[in-house]
């Protein structure tokens, strides 16, 4: 089910997670920071449906790796089909999966539990990448 | 054929226990035998030599005799005063029909001949120069003399007797010439067997009769033979000797003819006189190879049986540890303690299957629990400090809330410390960090840069970097520097100062890093020195932890073949500070 309808996201970030007690966090610190959130989506492919059809797209990507459906490697090597700049932040508890998400074009990786300032930081970053791309800053 | 293989063994032990008897045996019966033949071949040869003197002794001295008894005919003596040739020649003649002599006379004092047959143109010819008759005018002795020439110009033997009168006075000479071939043919060469060399020689060496008809012709001086000396010097006996005459090697039995002092010589070629021998060699060694060759295949028939169900068991073994096939290597339908032993390593070896079953699913289960507290817990982890750092900055909470609030927050951080330590401690146990090459410096570096500095005290570090130091260790690997590097800040309550360094040292030939990490702190208590690697050990000071770090550095180090040691920054004097040295195999060849 897409949940893209933020209205007047124009920059911002998208998170794909499936527990809603971290959904919601991560939406109070988003909103504390003044990042605007694209969607949420709580599955890979969801998160695949929802980044084709978010116009504009978000900046950076909050993605979580164990998700129904699809995993969020999967998901997120789709996404950077789509679009090669996208900006995929992993934020996950399996740390195994770290080297093949760097591989896999991620533009960080985040150990759970990681603190809110660190979350909110490297998102910022990624947003900014995505935004420099666009000649644009937050 | 792999020598300490059981089957060879085997092999070896039959060979050993029948061949060596049975080789024994043989070499012993190949010595009598050589023995026993040797005296029988020397003896026969002998026998043979003292036959042929004997007969040819025999022979001479009937001839002599004979002449002997005819010259003391009173029809001779009375022909011989008469001068009657006629009745001469009839007794001579009715002598050559009888006798070996080929050639009879009669000569009178003046060694003149009165009468001769067959060769009747001999009378009247004077022979007083002939020693056959000059010996016997001078001594009236009978005469037997030989090779001597003829006056054919061929050897021959002669015989010659006085005769005397009727006063006893001597009145001439009776000669009979025989010739060598018929004591030859008739005598010796009837004798010959085996490749036998017969010969006769006279008081001098020279050959009467030889199986070499030239050296008869040349009266061959076979003086220079040793045995030859000794048979003219009238003895007896056999000999292995160098004949340089014929220039070979010959056992020769020599015996006298004891009324002329000749010799009677039998030799034969030494290879040959010894072929008895030989072919008994032949036979015990053909016999021997042939018995061993039984043996041998008795043994591998007889050991084969036993020995394929022992090389069963062998190859069960290795099929269990390999994890292969294994029960048709088993020979469990065998009766006896071999086949029990097949169906106890069955057993066994279903047993260790079944453990290790076991074991897969308990380990399988522990990396579910440990996936479920990774995963999920941490999620949950998750959820509880981000919510607690969303708040704990708010200025609306009274102290004490938040106290409440770090006190939560770092439980929740020392619950997802301890999920971590967990996790690492399951991937060190079940091998799932695989080794490589790894920089030593860069793990320090990226260590030195991770460091946490708390807020309130100074951390500083001093390392000189090495770039280069490679050693094979898992991608945990730099958790244990890190490890390291951060309890020394931990423990600290005042300001800390670390000293890293890395040194070289050769260990049972193999070269070694020495990463040395000494800090300023509270140090380490003697007694606590021999604990401080178990797991659960925690150390005295105020800083927390649940004791794994320790232990976790401590599996890392050793699974890369390291070790290491916990001591004083100032040996002694625990109270100066901890000096933690790891030690780290080199990776030879690594880049």
């Amino acid at each position: 089910m897409s949940s893209c309808n933020y209205p007047g996201c124009t920059v911002g970030i998208a998170i794909v997670e499936d527990e809603k007690a971290l959904v919601r966090l991560y939406e109070k610190a988003f909103i504390r920071k003044n990042i605007k959130i694209c969607f949420i989506a709580y599955d890979g492919i969801d998160a695949i449906k929802d980044y084709i059809v978010c116009s504009p797209r978000p900046h950076a990507v909050l993605m979580d790796y164990r998700l129904p459906v699809m995993n969020g490697l999967e998901a997120m090597k789709e996404i950077l089909k789509i679009d090669p700049d996208a900006k995929v932040v992993f934020l996950s508890a399996d740390i195994a999966v770290r080297d093949e998400a760097m591989r896999g074009g991620a533009y960080a990786f985040l150990k759970k539990p990681a603190s809110i300032t660190d979350i909110t930081s490297v998102v910022e970053r990624a947003i900014n990448a995505g935004l420099r791309a666009e000649n644009k800053t937050v | 054929m792999n020598i300490t293989s059981i089957r060879t063994k085997m092999l070896l032990l039959f060979i050993t226990i029948i061949v060596i008897p049975l080789l024994i045996g043989g070499i012993l019966g190949a010595l009598y035998f050589h023995s026993t033949l040797r005296d029988t071949i020397k003896e026969d040869n002998l026998a043979q030599a003292k036959s042929l003197s004997m007969y040819v002794d025999d022979s001479i001295t009937s001839s002599v005799n004979y002449l002997g008894s005819l010259a003391i005919r009173p029809s001779i003596i009375q022909a011989m005063a008469d001068n009657n040739s006629p009745v001469i020649v009839d007794n001579l003649r009715y002598a050559e029909n009888s006798t070996n002599f080929y050639s009879l006379y009669v000569t009178d004092t003046s060694g003149k001949v009165l009468a001769s047959y067959p060769d009747q143109a001999l009378a009247g010819q004077n022979f007083e120069d002939e020693p056959y008759v000059k010996q016997v005018l001078a001594t009236s002795d009978r005469q037997v003399m030989a090779p001597l020439v003829n006056r054919t110009g061929e050897s021959a033997i002669f015989v010659s007797v006085p005769i005397t009168g009727k006063n006893g006075s001597l009145t001439g000479v009776m000669v009979g010439e025989i010739d060598p071939d018929t004591i030859g043919d008739r005598i010796l060469y009837t004798q010959i067997k085996n490749r036998q060399f017969i010969y006769m020689v006279n008081s001098t060496g020279t050959i009467i009769v030889h199986t070499n008809r030239s050296y008869m012709d040349s009266r061959r001086d076979y003086s220079a033979v040793p045995l030859v000396q000794e048979v003219m010097q009238g003895k007896e006996g056999i000999k292995e000797n160098y004949n340089p005459i014929e220039k070979q090697q010959r056992l020769a039995a020599y015996s006298p003819v004891k009324s002329t002092g000749w010799g009677v010589i039998v030799a034969v070629p030494v290879s040959i006189a010894y072929q008895p021998i030989y072919n008994v060699y032949y036979a015990i060694a053909a016999g021997l190879i042939g018995l061993i060759a039984i043996s041998v295949a008795a043994a591998y028939l007889f050991s084969y049986n036993l020995i394929k169900a022992i090389l069963g068991l062998f190859e069960a073994a290795r099929a269990i540890t390999n994890r292969k096939p294994y029960i048709g290597f088993l020979p469990m339908d065998r009766k006896d303690e071999v086949g029990q032993v097949a169906v106890c390593m069955d057993k066994m070896a279903r047993r260790i299957e079944n453990e290790r079953e076991r074991i897969l699913e308990e380990r399988n289960r522990a990396e579910l629990f440990v996936d479920i507290m990774g995963h999920d817990i941490n999620n949950l982890n998750q959820v509880t400090i981000g919510n607690l750092d969303l708040i704990k900055d708010d200025d609306n909470l009274t102290p004490e809330q938040k106290d409440s609030i770090t006190d939560a927050l770092n439980s929740a951080l020392g619950s997802a410390s301890i999920i971590d330590n967990v996790r690492k401690i399951q991937a060190i146990n079940v091998e799932k960090e695989t080794m490589h090459p790894e920089d030593l410096n860069n793990m320090i570096l990226e260590c030195i840069s991770a460091v946490l500095k708390p807020a309130d005290r100074g951390v500083t570090l001093n390392y000189s970097p090495r770039p280069g130091l490679m050693i094979q260790g898992s991608s945990l690997m730099k958790e244990a520097f890190c490890n390291l590097i951060n309890n020394a800040v931990k423990h600290s309550e005042k300001d800390v100062t670390i000293d890293i360094s890395v040194s070289e040292a050769t260990k049972a030939g193999k070269k070694f890093y020495d990463v040395s990490i000494a800090d300023n702190g509270p140090g380490i208590p003697d007694q606590l020195k021999p604990k401080l690697f178990n797991r659960f050990q925690r150390g005295d000071t105020k800083a927390h932890g649940k004791g794994l770090g320790l232990f976790i550095v401590r599996s890392l180090v050793e699974q890369a073949g390291g070790n290491i040691v916990a001591g004083d920054r100032v040996a002694g004097d625990y109270g100066q500070g901890a000096k933690f040295i790891v030690s780290l195999p080199a990776c030879e060849g690594c880049q």
